[in-house]
């Protein structure tokens, strides 16, 4: 068994413990799970309790979490279907801090569940060098239906592929050069080999394989609980005042690139953030265009979903906004112009940004707030394997 | 018995008239025991020659096991038939040992039609060369400047093979990615914990197994990785892999490739320091497909050793190139990477082709 990760934040350890203690009491925290579901209106079954005692003849793996009935159809995957032990299997790779180089660090260190598989801080330090990333974790959650590139840039097609840029970095996980080192450390695992056979037939356990797993598990990430989401359904209490002109708000200045639903357009802008971004094509701060190597593209970046966004500070792509205060500043009255600026933010005889009075800013925070899933922080399907089973 | 004699080839038509002779009924012995010496001697040579033909089909099957059972036992056919043929020549029953020995040709002839039509190979060799000569390693070489590079790697990756059928058809090779190289033993390892390393190699040869027996009449194949597989790299295939160390590498780490061509070595002007230069290619737009036409066609099939040969000369990768201003060409050096992606799809040239 792995020592699992400490969670940096007090408040959140709390979370954890307590979820992990109710699976492992038998009762499990799908009661809470359910609970939740019904106040947040999404209509699904209870999901199955994670924390099964061993049994003596293999059980059978769950299905795979559904993706939520009232979002858009869940794009297929041909090359790597999503399936039952393929989940199970992710899933513990994911929260395997052995596929780091120095066996500290997994994919869970800077994507946590009671984060919406993010970090509080700005650039993580949290890698097998401790140095700080260039760049902010994003939220994992519902990137199923996330096709036009990962990672902040969109360098990364698919999330196949994307695990390798995290593995081999020298911050990150560690594994240039070493990912055999890594493969070698998860076929003498007791419980790998069998899991991958069950996955992926005899061809069993390989590096694709691998990225494989952590694909199915991170595609089947869905957050869908919030109120906004019971509204969606019809099934919410009435909103505030505040609430509903917050919605208005949205609808008018926001709802272009963060498009209701999954919040997202998929789509890569630059919002305003700095006036140059320097003549290294590789440097990071060129945004899209270190990988389209476009100057129409530098300083743009993909548009992070809006789901869970109150309890997923820091904001953009390096956390450079500590508060979702600061952000709404920024599109009122921060904003610098670029040859690249989204041409959406300018504005005749004013600088570029979003005309808003300090009441619709107020109103539109609030509207925010309904876009949190309580319940995805302690989905036992997500929690990590090595905590509520041995 | 004519019903017999019709199937027989067209060495046998005498043998067969002769036989034929023979077997009227009502001098069937007299006119068989008037078989002269010499064409007794004709009969013997016909065993012998098909007793050599299945020799040389035993070897043959031998060396393809898929196809060796049901093989044999058309073989073991013939065999009993020219054993019979022999038995009955030596009783002197000629009608007798031809009708035989028909049999046992019809059996060979089958065979024989049945391995003309099992794939063969083809070797497709691209020797890696420096204008005229072969590239060697740690050479010192002249380049059009006047200042010399020497070269430490060179490696690609070689891909989607397709073979041009005489008529205009294409057999496209399956799982066909190959990593061509000529390099020294390679270190990946961080010094950490693990050890990983690539020997040193020199393959410039692929050997491609199961294409259909026919003639051909040209060869294409890619430099790099076409887009399907080079966007998922979960996805494989031949000798793709990554774990090769032609995947996201440094200044690929965020971006989604293989990595399909690499050169490094030193680029020497006088007495100066060498500058240490590192040129790839990736990213689906420097995907490049070469075709070449051969001069006349060659046969491919089961026992046909079929030999494309080209050299890759990468003296042409300087072309339009400067080393000494664009020592690295990486994910970033996007101008410099087409610019060198078209060298690549220019430096191959068509040796020859040979199948008999």
């Amino acid at each position: 068994m792995i020592r699992p990760e400490a969670p940096r934040r007090r408040s959140f350890v709390v979370l954890l413990v307590s979820a992990t203690s109710a699976c492992v009491l038998g009762a499990c925290a799908s009661e809470a799970i359910v609970a939740a579901r019904e106040t947040g209106g999404a209509a699904e079954p209870p999901p199955p309790p994670v924390a099964a005692p061993p049994i003596p003849s293999a059980p059978a793996t769950p299905a795979p979490p559904e993706p939520p009935a009232h979002f858009p159809p869940l794009p297929e995957v041909p090359d790597n279907p999503t399936t039952g032990p393929g989940f199970a299997l992710g899933r513990r790779l994911f929260y395997d801090a052995r596929l780091s180089r120095t066996g500290t660090v997994s994919c869970a260190t800077c994507h946590e569940q009671a984060h919406a598989f993010t970090v509080p801080e700005a650039l993580p330090a949290r890698g097998v060098t401790q140095e700080p990333l260039a760049r902010h974790a994003p939220s994992l959650v519902n990137l199923a239906w996330a096709d036009s590139g990962l990672f902040w840039d969109g360098g990364s097609k698919n999330l196949e592929s994307l695990a390798l840029a995290p593995l081999t970095h020298v911050d990150e996980m560690g594994r240039e050069g070493e990912l055999d080192a890594m493969m070698g450390a998860i076929a003498a695992d007791a419980a790998y080999p069998r899991m991958f056979e069950a996955a992926f037939g005899a061809e069993g356990v390989t590096v694709g394989n691998v990225m494989r797993a952590l694909a199915q598990f991170q595609r089947a990430l869905f957050s869908a609980g919030s109120r906004w989401d019971a509204w969606r359904l019809g099934q919410s209490a009435p909103w505030s005042a505040d609430e509903e002109l917050g919605r208005d708000v949205f609808a008018r200045d926001c709802a272009r690139c963060h498009t209701p639903g999954l919040f997202t357009d998929a789509g890569f802008h630059n919002n305003g953030l700095d006036a140059s971004f320097g003549d290294d094509p590789e440097a990071p701060r060129r945004g899209r265009g270190r990988v389209t190597f476009s100057a129409d593209d530098v300083g743009k970046y993909r548009t992070p979903t809006l789901r869970n966004v109150a309890v997923t500070a820091p904001y953009m792509h390096d956390g450079r906004f500590a508060t979702l205060e600061t952000v709404v500043a920024h599109y009122r009255t921060g904003m610098v112009d670029s040859p690249s600026l989204d041409p959406g933010f300018r504005r005749e005889g004013a600088p570029p940004g979003i005309a808003m009075s300090d009441a619709e800013a107020r109103a539109l925070l609030s509207f925010l707030d309904l876009l949190t899933d309580p319940a995805l922080g302690l989905d036992p399907r997500y929690a990590n394997p090595f905590l509520v089973s041995p | 018995m004519r019903h017999a004699l019709s199937l027989l080839v067209v060495p046998f038509v005498a043998l067969a008239a002769l036989a034929g002779c023979s077997s009227d009924d009502d001098a069937d012995d007299a006119q068989a025991s008037q078989l002269s010496a010499a064409q007794r001697a004709e009969l013997d040579a016909q065993i012998a020659e098909l007793k050599e033909k299945v020799r040389q089909l035993e070897l043959r099957i031998a060396a393809d096991e898929g196809f060796k059972q049901a093989l044999e036992r058309e073989l073991d056919k013939a065999k009993a038939a020219l054993k019979a043929a022999e038995d009955k020549l030596a009783a002197e029953d000629y009608a007798g040992a031809v009708a035989e020995l028909a049999a046992a040709t019809k059996a060979l002839a089958d065979l024989q039609a049945a391995w003309d039509a099992l794939p063969g190979s083809v070797t497709l060799e691209a020797k890696f060369a420096f204008g005229a000569a072969d590239l060697q390693l740690d050479t010192p070489y002249e380049l059009s400047t006047g200042k010399t590079f020497t070269f430490s790697e060179v490696r690609y990756w070689l891909s989607n093979v397709k073979l041009t059928v005489a008529g205009g058809a294409t057999f496209t090779v399956p799982n066909a990615y190959y990593l061509v190289e000529v390099m020294q033993q390679q270190n990946l390892s961080n010094g950490a914990t693990g050890t990983h390393t690539l020997p040193a190699n020199r393959r410039e040869s692929v050997v491609i197994g199961g294409v259909p027996s026919g003639s051909y009449t040209g060869v294409e194949f890619a430099v790099g990785v076409d887009p399907v597989r080079n966007d998922n790299l979960a996805l494989g295939g031949g000798e793709l892999h990554v774990l090769k160390n032609m995947t996201s590498d440094n200044g690929w780490m965020w971006f989604t490739s293989y990595i399909f061509s690499k050169v490094r070595g030193s680029y020497a002007q006088g007495d100066d320091e060498p500058i240490a230069v590192a040129w790839e290619t990736g990213a689906n737009e420097n995907y490049r497909v070469i075709s070449k036409t051969f001069s006349a066609p060659v046969k491919v099939g089961a026992g046909v050793d079929t030999k494309v040969s080209l050299r890759a000369d990468v003296k042409k990768l300087f072309t339009d190139l400067d080393a000494e201003a664009t020592p690295t060409i990486k994910a970033a050096q996007a101008a410099e990477r087409t610019t060198l992606a078209n060298n690549w799809a220019n430096a191959f040239e068509l040796v020859g082709a040979t199948g008999q």
